[in-house]
């Protein structure tokens, strides 16, 4: 049998899969305005796999990605937390010359955020209404070691079944820090997202006396925007439980609308993940 | 491309009825901690006089070791293990459980007597807001 690139990329995926073994109410691709209580670690493991067409810069004829992002976030004080994401990736493209395949693997970068929650109404006992500040900075991990500083912005609503979640985050990109390949607010030009998550409580409808879990049904909507003038609409629904310390969630990815000059159209995404709080 | 929008307009219009549709949820719960949520919409509004608010302050220890604490923003089962994480380590609490139906957080503090001040500094903590409070020497009722 003939060894594909997509054969390659989930051969990558269970590789991963066998390597790795609250932020409660976030989807998986939009922040949320909640965190781990002073002196609470919450550890998430998310497994992503994208699809992607041509890339105009390099030529590669198709590319895909596997990561493994590892985040670890850790309650300083009240209202303020810090998060490290280190992501580990597998890029696997087709090389326009040859048609043959190369394989890139490593961790390209880490990044570090603060998230601050500067408001805070609860008006019920399951309402709540937060806004929190992010900064931080992504921090390249090869010679060049660019730093790319990112500010943002996310609110948060629960209501009843309800919960939803606005974030806008801004990162300044510099030349030292773009990649090989821009897969999205990798290159050198700055990039704006504005995502937007609605996670509504599937079961139980009502919460009981005895509750401990939930599901949720996520729908999102993450729209990035580059200053070079690619720009780009992705819809995610997904599948998140959701217990008193661990989480388990899975999604899919769809572009909805993409201009892209400078990097490849994504094809599709799919990504699950897990989180523990303790 | 087709089946890409027809999938994705099908999933948006799910999305809306379950908004406009489901979006009900549970009656809004009987008892006397919890009234005045509007008809047809989750969240238990506790209520709460300007004696019962006062008990959520202080800085003499809690008469007894059973605390029935009423907690406003428990939006979901994750957000709730903050409050169990921090009673637990901040004032050693213990046989703590939550009530989502009811808002309500029962805790025991066999060991020190805290004050309401510090069990109100450690709900804040958890990123969740104490309303009022009630204190028994012995266990509460069923729970």
């Amino acid at each position: 049998m003939k060894m594909t690139s997509h054969h390659r990329a989930l051969g990558a995926l269970a590789l991963l899969l066998c390597a790795g073994a609250a932020r409660a109410q976030e989807a998986m691709y939009t922040a949320a305005a909640t965190m781990p209580s002073p002196g609470v670690f919450m550890f998430r493991q998310q497994l992503h796999y994208w699809s992607y067409g041509a890339d105009p810069v390099s030529g590669a004829r198709g590319l895909q990605e596997v990561e493994l992002l590892n985040t670890v976030q850790y309650g300083i004080v009240r209202d303020l937390s810090i998060t490290v994401d280190v992501p580990l990736e597998v890029k696997l493209w087709e090389r326009a010359r040859d048609g043959g395949t190369t394989t890139q693997t490593g961790v390209e970068e880490v990044d570090l955020t603060l998230k601050w929650r500067v408001y805070q109404s609860d008006p019920s006992g399951v309402d709540t209404m937060r806004l929190a500040l992010l900064g931080g900075t992504r921090v390249r991990m090869d010679e060049k070691a660019g730093v790319d500083p990112h500010l943002g912005a996310v609110w948060t609503q629960v209501i009843g079944r309800h919960g939803l979640n606005f974030e806008a985050h801004y990162t300044f990109n510099t030349l030292e820090s773009a990649r090989d390949f821009n897969l999205g607010g990798d290159g050198a030009d700055d990039a704006l997202a504005l995502n937007a998550a609605h996670v509504w409580r599937l079961y139980p409808e009502a919460y009981t006396a005895e509750s401990q879990a939930a599901w949720y049904i996520t729908n999102e909507i993450n729209t990035l925007y580059e200053t070079g003038g690619d720009w780009e609409i992705r819809y995610s629904p997904g599948l998140m439980w959701e217990g008193r310390r661990w989480g388990f969630e899975i999604m899919a990815q769809i572009p909805l609308y993409q201009r892209v000059r400078d990097r490849p159209e994504l094809d599709f995404g799919v990504g699950v993940g897990f989180r523990v709080l303790f | 491309m087709t089946l890409r929008k027809t999938i994705v307009l099908s999933a948006l219009f799910s999305t809306l009825g379950v908004i406009s549709g489901c979006g009900t949820g549970g009656a809004p719960s009987a008892g006397s901690s919890s009234s005045g949520a509007p008809v047809g919409r989750e969240g238990i509004t506790h209520q709460v006089s300007a004696a019962e608010a006062a008990t959520a302050h202080g800085s003499t220890p809690i008469a007894g070791e059973y605390a029935k604490m009423w907690v406003n923003g428990m939006g979901c089962p994750q957000c709730v293990t903050n409050i169990d994480l921090q009673l637990e380590r901040q004032l050693n609490a213990s046989e703590l459980k939550v009530d989502l139906k009811e808002g309500v957080v029962y805790a025991r503090f066999a060991k020190d007597r805290p004050t309401p001040d510090q069990i109100s500094k450690a709900t804040d903590d958890a990123g969740l807001t104490l309303a009022k409070m009630d204190v028994s020497k012995s266990p509460f009722g069923p729970q």
